[in-house]
């Protein structure tokens, strides 16, 4: 049996120990304190993990006890389950219990806790309405929040996970890029919203009349600042691609407003190739808005979705085109009615809640080996620090014709981020050029995410790229590797690894 | 609480007794700990504070890993501190600065590990040795601090306070001779 090695300071007395502050930093019972939160909440973690042996005495204790025994953490568990896809047991023993506060214009918002995964950062927080009734299940956050501070933190997104009408509680949870553990990061919410969603039959406004007066013209569609879009499953099941379409109906060369309506109008209509071309202004000035145009049969209520729409950006207007697969311009084919659905934002208060608080340490990741080469459009592509945790996949790339020194540490901005959860991207539908998916020991496959738009991007740049897809969690224990363009990358931890 | 009773509450995880091991324990460990994860490595005081929880943590999740008749709990404690600041230090990719075979912890210590000291000094006498250090001019002090009570290497030591390793060997050299003249000086008053 060996003996433990007894360290050289364990004789020291306190005031030797007190002492040797002076070459680190000084103890004080602020640290003291934080050790012991620290510690608790782990502990609590734990304590939930582990069988409950003595339930039965438990519930015998009565109402009183139950309540008490109902901790922060047994909320955050709640909390992890409703937007970590109920893998809360697993990601809440990283939880950081925050607890900070902010009231404004009679509304509190409580942060109650943040975990990080060596990439990303994640905050859930009430707001709890402590005057009057302005929240609800349709409260939602959009773009009046910041979480700044901490290596590259920014952006991300803001989701409403429950409301609770009886303590007017409205819970949410935050996701953004970025964060160094232990640097101090600050929330901030300037308002909230009110979602309103519309569905609106366009029943007066006769569509092959439209069309055949108005024959709107067409334009290169790069030279019209285009930034996106979406495709059918039919034109994408024809391998269309947003790359296909090379022509967009001129600007603002109508302006028909649509009952009820107010969002915006149509600002031109044409027909080319069997598709109908719809382009649709939005009002800027009451913008934050998300539409979605189709055709409707107003005898049957038979939908027709676009084949494809696109947006584009002139002069600060954004545009947005939809192109209905109709064959023939003939009436008998344009037998529909406009129909709008979508919803949009009211701000429903404005004021200022901010909090202060440290980014958490992040939770344990796995680096995966990945020596071989992967094919994007024909090209050779290096991937290095491919790296799962239990919340996303991430690596970096570079076409191995045009290698330079990978960075160690700091990494080009990602050219792809998205937030995968539950399904693919509405960009997966794109063509994709790069596959990402989990394959696990009982030989299922997970699809985690199809890039579009990076096989484009390869001939441009010369030094490695940052892929991150952040989403749904996996359990670690069960994975057999990372399949990426059909190479498979299996767990063999490299230096640094955890598994 | 004495030892024995101390220990048998940990090993059923009484709270009570978590506390009081925080309590008695933090400092020796945060000066452990402290020592590896220093400022001039970028260390933030929150690194330390949890590096220190994690020791406190991996007792209340492990307690059956700790075994009295290998020593008492505040050796235990004090290997796993600087095991954990070790690791961490590695992880952050600075192991430069802390080698691979300075890494101890409770499985991988041999029986009769030598201390930096080259055997020249009782292991029980580290109180009256810091106090013979403390004499010492700067920078001596902390060199020597560093090489006896935390058993950094004199090209470590020399990276962590940015001078010649050449320099820190010679006021090792010139220290460890004025520390055997005050402590035989010591040893005559307290014979």
């Amino acid at each position: 049996m060996r003996p433990y090695h007894k360290h050289p300071l364990e004789d020291l007395t306190d005031n030797q120990l007190d002492d040797m502050m002076q070459y680190m930093f000084n103890f004080t019972e602020e640290n003291r304190e934080h050790i012991i939160t620290k510690f608790e909440q782990a502990r609590d973690v734990a304590k939930t993990k582990r069988p409950h042996k003595k339930i039965a005495a438990i519930a015998l204790a009565g109402a009183m006890v139950f309540l008490v025994g109902f901790t922060n953490m047994d909320r955050i568990q709640q909390l992890y389950s409703k937007y970590f896809d109920g893998n809360a047991s697993q990601i809440s023993q990283y939880a950081e219990v925050i607890k900070k506060s902010s009231t404004d214009q009679g509304i509190r918002m409580d942060l109650l806790t943040a975990v990080n995964d060596g990439g990303d950062t994640y905050l859930f927080f009430d707001l709890v309405d402590e005057t009057g009734d302005r929240l609800s299940e349709n409260t939602r956050i959009a773009e009046n929040w910041r979480l700044e501070g901490g290596k590259d933190l920014g952006g991300g997104n803001c989701e409403l996970l429950e409301y609770d009408g009886k303590t007017k509680t409205a819970a949410f949870a935050a996701h953004s890029i970025g964060g160094r553990p232990g640097e101090e990061a600050v929330f901030t919410l300037n308002s909230f919203l009110s979602k309103k969603v519309f569905d609106i039959d366009a029943k007066e406004i006769d569509i092959f009349d439209l069309a055949t007066k108005n024959q709107g013209q067409f334009k290169d569609y790069r030279e019209s600042g285009g930034y996106g879009g979406s495709l059918s499953q039919e034109a994408a099941h024809k391998n269309f691609s947003l790359k296909d379409v090379d022509q967009v109906l001129e600007k603002d060369a109508i302006h028909l407003a649509i009952p009820g309506y107010d969002k915006g109008y149509i600002s031109n209509i044409g027909y080319k190739d069997g598709l109908l071309h719809v382009q649709l202004n939005p009002d800027k000035e009451k913008g934050n808005e998300f539409s979605w145009l189709r055709l409707k049969n107003p005898q049957t209520g038979d939908i027709v979705d676009p084949y494809y729409y696109v947006l584009y950006e002139q002069d600060g207007l954004k545009y947005r085109e939809y192109a209905f697969p109709i064959g023939e311009l003939t009436k008998k084919n344009l037998d529909y009615i406009f129909n709008f659905v979508g919803f949009y934002f009211d701000t429903v208060v404005e004021g200022k809640w901010e909090v202060r608080f440290r980014v958490p340490t992040h939770m344990d990741t796995i680096q995966i080996a990945s020596d071989e080469p992967i094919l994007i459009d024909g090209k050779a592509v290096e991937i290095k620090k491919l790296t799962i945790s239990p919340l996303s996949i991430s690596f970096s790339l570079a076409e191995k014709a045009a290698l330079s020194p990978l960075p160690p540490e700091e990494p080009a901005r990602s050219i792809i981020s998205g937030f995968f959860r539950g399904g693919l991207s509405d960009e997966a539908d794109d063509g994709s050029d790069l596959n990402v998916t989990v394959v696990y020991k009982d030989g299922s496959k997970d699809v985690r995410a199809k890039f579009g738009g990076i096989g484009r991007q390869l001939g441009n740049y010369n030094g490695w790229q940052e892929a991150r897809i952040s989403g749904p969690i996996m359990n670690l224990e069960d994975i057999v590797g990372i399949e990426i363009n059909g190479t498979l990358f299996r767990l063999k931890p490299v230096n640094g690894g955890n598994q | 609480m004495n030892d024995t009773v101390l220990i048998r509450k940990i090993k059923q995880r009484e709270e009570e007794a978590f506390s009081h091991v925080i309590e008695i324990y933090s400092k020796l460990l945060w000066v452990i700990v402290g020592g590896v994860l220093s400022k001039s490595f970028g260390y933030l005081v929150q690194d330390v504070e949890e590096c220190v929880s994690d020791v406190f943590i991996e007792l209340w999740n492990h307690p059956e890993k700790f075994d009295p008749k290998r020593g008492s709990l505040k050796t235990y404690l004090a290997v796993m501190a600087r095991s954990k600041a070790i690791n961490l230090h590695r992880k952050r990719g600075k192991e430069n600065i802390i080698r691979l075979e300075d890494c101890r912890d409770a499985e991988m210590v041999p029986d009769n590990a030598s201390t930096s000291t080259d055997g020249w000094m009782d292991q029980e006498n580290y109180q009256v040795l810091y106090e013979a250090i403390r004499q010492l001019p700067k920078p001596t002090r902390e060199i020597l601090i560093r090489r006896y009570f935390y058993e950094e290497q004199p090209r470590d030591i020399a990276l962590k306070l940015a001078l010649p390793k050449k320099e820190i060997e010679n006021r090792l050299y010139r220290g460890k001779k004025m520390l055997l003249d005050i402590l035989s000086d010591v040893e005559e008053v307290n014979p």
